[in-house]
């Protein structure tokens, strides 16, 4: 039985995926977590609401111990990928982590996507336009997802 | 939405949405005389405008003096019915009004915010222009292309598959492979 943690940005396709799962006879639970920081957040507040997304994730990753963290974006997920990422480093616990970049990057990364992506924190990193395939060879080109 | 009568007009409406942005310029171009009357040679009957979080509110209008009717609204918690019951829809740049709106096969008009900063939405807009599956524009020129379109010219867009990514995570994962 695999656990997966998922992260979604939009809240209607979190009621999409809630109902399908239901239909598909799958559990799924659903919680929010912090963001480090909002869109126009001045930096240096930045820091502190960083470090309380980071205390979050690290909260939620010692009690939910996922094997599989597949994101699509947002940097909501960063501190929850370095966190699994650090775990595996140091023998703690093996989680992969699977990284797909937003429908909306056709010729540049997102900042989450180039962290991800630089620092080789992503087992499998997924790209949705080819021109970003041929700049990151290491990226998988998988097409329009939508 | 009225009874059946002889004589009465077709609605074609004119659905143009910010999503959950400010975009006043957008909103305001849509409310001008130069873009309505266009939009009005063009054979559209009705405008509803979506404005989001902006200030600038468009002039209500019944359109019982021969010109466009027009509507507005700030919010609504799902914009499908106005999609689907729309014959143009001019959007921001939004990917997820793009492709709601693409999905459901509705002639496209996405209207690129100048003022926005980091503007990586432009590259997603202009790239499905480019492949012509929608018409793109800046606010000062939305009623040129208006006037220019040819709406028979876009291709339609096939729906994507996730397949793909679901093979390969399975392939790392070690999952036997499905015929």
């Amino acid at each position: 039985m695999f656990l997966f943690f998922l992260f979604i940005k939009e809240v209607s396709f979190l009621t999409l995926f809630q109902s399908q799962s239901e239909t598909k006879g799958l559990s799924a639970e659903f919680m929010q977590i912090y963001r480090s920081r909002e869109v126009g957040q001045s930096y240096v507040t930045s820091v502190w609401t960083t470090l309380v997304a980071i205390a979050h994730a690290l909260w939620l990753m010692i009690k939910i111990r996922p094997q599989v963290v597949l994101c699509n974006g947002p940097g909501t997920c960063i501190p929850l990928c370095v966190i699994a990422f650090f775990f595996k480093v140091v023998g703690i616990r093996w989680s992969s982590i699977f990284y797909v970049e937003s429908l909306a990057r056709v010729k540049r990364l997102s900042l989450s996507g180039l962290l991800l992506y630089k620092l080789r924190i992503a087992d499998q990193f997924f790209v949705q336009w080819p021109h970003l395939q041929r700049k990151y060879p290491r990226a998988h080109y998988v097409g329009c997802l939508m | 939405m009225g009874e059946a009568r002889d004589g009465v007009k077709v609605k074609r409406v004119v659905f143009v949405t910010v999503g959950t942005t400010c975009f006043d310029a957008l909103v305001k171009v849509a409310d001008s005389q130069e873009v309505k009357d266009e939009l009005y040679r063009r054979g559209y009957t009705d405008l509803l405008i979506q404005m989001g979080r902006g200030s600038y509110l468009p002039t209500k209008s019944t359109g019982d003096d021969g010109s466009l009717a027009v509507d507005y609204f700030t919010f609504s918690s799902s914009i499908a019915d106005h999609l689907r019951s729309a014959s143009l829809v001019i959007s921001h740049a939004g990917s997820g009004s793009i492709f709601e709106t693409l999905q459901l096969g509705k002639p496209l008009i996405v209207v690129v915010n100048e003022d926005l900063m980091d503007n990586h939405q432009s590259e997603l807009a202009e790239e499905l222009a480019e492949r012509k599956h929608l018409y793109c524009a800046r606010p000062l020129t939305l009623h040129q292309t208006i006037a220019g379109m040819d709406l028979n010219s876009l291709v339609p867009y096939s729906p994507g598959d996730a397949t793909p990514v679901a093979k390969l995570i399975n392939r790392f994962l070690g999952f036997p492979e499905e015929s």
